[in-house]
């Protein structure tokens, strides 16, 4: 590999997994200090794009990346208090049962208000041009800026947690939820707040990346499955494992992309050009496939091997 | 009591049989939920646009058409179910457009249920589905395509790529799955063979509608030098990758399939790739024609979209209201005698017929890109960009040999 290959798939495997960590960080935060895995997770990043699109169309997007995730958080609050809150007493399967179904409603909503074709969300002018060209490619000054919310975001969060008196409440609540509201403290406000500012994380994440990516109603069905692999790998309800994680999933895909070796370039090296026919039909089918093409099915075999081998993920408490 | 139910159910059969014969029902099989329905909602507006267009002139020999919508949920086995109920509720015609594998399963439900039923057989229309198989080695009698197939307008291509002396490094980007990978290997084939100087600088196939982020994808294809792209990509997969090149200034220009679908101008426009986007397809807004401009924006008032992007049931009406006439009756049999070989006009202008010899339709193929075009032209999605023609093949240079060999009753 040359080092113009290698430098690219660098910077593009750490833009893509900043984007990820964008969207895990809520999900994470809502599980490790809830314990509720939220399957609607990617239903509010999908929410927060539109209202992102609605309301910079209006007052313009800085304004914007504040007012549509704060929407997005109270209406992640008040599922919380009028839905979520119910449920809970019937259990985990209850609570993730909820959740995939308010995934549904709001996917059927979105198509209900805006139709099913993508909107024409567009980068920002102010953020329309290019920050650095490398080997004569250019990296758009969006997609730093999304790096640099994504960072800000994960370093807010970690001080949040674990420097400051909310943090505290946040951990003990979940721990020792009686001996906190002994002590004076709402714990059902406590996790509501969470579960908003967790919805609010993935409204943010809309907004920055609906432009990006296209703001249509199949674009949380698209991301879902790849946040949980983030989460899971990176242990279940921790920030740093998360922030890990998604790194590790943009470069395997960045990576896997620009490797054209396949099961035959292997053998070709010790002179074995046709697949032994004795091995069957299998052998031959995978033969000629590269890394490249199976690249971005290599995260969920991660996720497969993590869950048998190391279940509580890189940096996780639960198993 | 099964014998009092069985006979009911046949004088239920029997009652809405004798209610059919008030108008001529078509059924429109396909994914009216779920991510494929975007497409649906825009061949329904194309079937409804047309059939309102048949019905004004007097319909078919004076009966009027109506269109029964059935939800098949992108399920081979459910297009099965919803044709059964679709026959069931008098349908003579029975269509689905949007998957390949649906039509498949809908040629051979039909087949079968012709030879059980001789007496009350049906047709099947396929509206865009693009596979040459359809017309090829699965052809039938009872089914007719009216749109070009992914190798017709391959061939297409590479008659427009001759005269392209400047093109001579070419990367070919895919997904995986059998549309793709024909598509590619297709491309290999017949440019292969009308441009044999071009070098394939890259071949990647990647995972169908999975990939969010194609940046490294674009910074391989810089990496190749290659002049030019050809893609079968559809969908989000075509909008995230034209993206993805806008945002890394990639000076190569594309040449796609299905970049008419809805959403893919939106996506081009907002990559800013001024005419370096091409479409190989039946035809678009940007051919210079009054009838078709007329056409495009009497469309547009009353739908809000734009014609072009699914031309198949436009044509497959005119064909219909046509073939009736020649026939001079709606019965099955007198309309597939009259349709096979049958000569009408696309909006587009142009002369087009069924093949007799696999019920394919063949017409000329346009080569456009898309750029932004100026105030007050025809442009898409409302981006202000537009189609700019840069050729049209004739017809006679994408007619190609069929694989099919058809059963004739």
């Amino acid at each position: 590999m040359s080092a113009e290959v290698i430098t690219f798939s660098l910077l593009n495997g750490t833009l893509y997994g900043m984007l990820l960590f964008l969207l895990a960080s809520g999900l994470t935060l809502i599980f490790s200090m809830m314990g509720v895995l939220n399957f609607a997770h990617a239903s509010f990043f999908m929410l927060g794009a539109y209202f992102g699109y609605e309301i910079s169309g209006i007052v313009g997007f800085f304004p914007a990346l504040i007012i549509a995730p704060v929407l997005v958080g109270l209406f992640g609050a008040l599922i919380e208090r009028y839905g979520l809150r119910r449920v809970h007493k019937f259990g985990h399967l209850g609570e993730l049962l909820f959740t995939i179904g308010v995934a549904f409603v709001i996917e059927e909503a979105i198509q209900m208000i805006w139709g099913r074709s993508p909107m024409d969300y567009q980068v920002p002018e102010a953020l329309n041009f290019t920050a650095f060209e490398i080997f004569g490619t250019g990296y758009p000054a969006f997609r730093l800026f999304m790096l640099i919310m994504s960072v800000a975001i994960f370093a807010g969060l970690a001080l949040l947690l674990t420097r400051t008196r909310v943090g505290l409440i946040v951990k003990a609540s979940l721990t020792h939820p009686e001996m906190v509201s002994m002590l004076g403290h709402d714990v059902p406000l406590v996790f509501m707040s969470v579960f908003g500012v967790g919805s609010a994380l993935a409204g943010v994440a809309g907004v920055i990346g609906g432009p990006i990516l296209i703001t249509q109603p199949s674009m949380a069905a698209a991301l879902g499955p790849i946040l949980f692999v983030i989460v899971v790998v990176g242990g279940l309800g921790s920030l740093a494992g998360a922030f890990i994680a998604s790194l590790l999933v943009g470069f395997i895909q960045t990576f896997a992309v620009a490797i054209d070796l396949s099961v035959a370039d292997v053998f070709g090296l010790i002179g074995v050009t046709q697949p032994p026919a004795a091995l069957g039909a299998l052998v031959s089918d995978i033969w000629n496939v590269s890394v490249s093409q199976v690249g971005p099915v290599i995260p969920y075999l991660l996720l497969v091997v993590m869950l048998i081998f190391r279940p509580m993920g890189l940096i996780g408490k639960r198993a | 009591m099964t014998r009092t139910v069985f006979a009911s159910v046949i004088a239920l059969v029997a009652a809405s049989a004798a209610h059919a014969q008030d108008t001529f029902k078509f059924a429109m099989i396909d994914p009216f939920s779920g991510p494929a329905a975007v497409v649906t909602e825009r061949i329904e507006k194309v079937l409804r646009y047309s059939v309102d267009e048949v019905n004004a002139k007097g319909g078919l020999n004076g009966q009027q058409i109506e269109v029964l919508t059935f939800d098949n949920k992108m399920s081979p086995q459910e297009t099965a179910i919803q044709a059964q109920k679709a026959i069931d509720q008098g349908a003579r015609i029975l269509q689905t457009s949007v998957s390949s594998s649906n039509t498949f399963a809908l040629v051979d439900f039909v087949n079968k249920y012709n030879r059980r039923n001789p007496d009350h057989q049906v047709i099947v229309f396929d509206g865009a589905s693009h596979d040459p198989a359809i017309t090829g080695a699965k052809c039938s009698y009872f089914s007719f395509s009216w749109v070009l197939d992914a190798d017709t307008k391959t061939a297409g291509l590479a008659t427009y790529l001759k005269d392209r002396t400047d093109i001579t490094k070419v990367y070919l980007l895919n997904a995986e799955g059998s549309s793709g990978q024909t598509t590619r290997q297709s491309v290999i084939d017949k440019v292969g063979a009308s441009r044999p100087d071009i070098e394939w600088v890259g071949d990647d196939t990647h995972p169908l509608q999975k990939i969010t982020d194609f940046t490294p994808y674009i910074a391989k294809i810089k990496a190749s030098g290659a002049q030019a792209v050809i893609t079968s990509d559809w969908g989000a997969d075509l909008a995230l990758v034209l993206k993805a090149a806008g945002e890394a200034g990639l000076d190569a220009e594309w040449y796609t399939y299905f970049s008419t679908g809805p959403g893919a101008p939106t996506a081009m426009a907002q990559s800013g790739l001024n005419g370096k986007v091409y479409s190989v397809f039946d035809g678009d807004a940007g051919i210079q024609n009054a009838d078709l401009q007329a056409h495009e924006v009497a469309f547009r008032e009353k739908t809000g979209i734009s014609a072009g992007a699914f031309p198949g049931d436009s044509s497959a009406m005119r064909a219909l209201a046509l073939a009736a006439e020649k026939a001079g009756s709606n019965e099955v049999d007198a309309l597939i005698a009259s349709l096979e070989g049958i000569e009408f006009q696309t909006i587009y202008g142009a002369p087009a017929h069924s093949r007799p010899e696999n019920h394919q339709m063949v017409t000329q193929m346009a080569v456009s890109r898309f750029i932004d075009v100026p105030e007050g032209a025809l442009d898409e999605e409302g981006t202000g960009w537009g189609w700019e023609n840069v050729a049209l093949i004739p017809a006679e240079a994408i007619t190609l040999p069929t694989e099919c060999k058809m059963k004739r009753p």
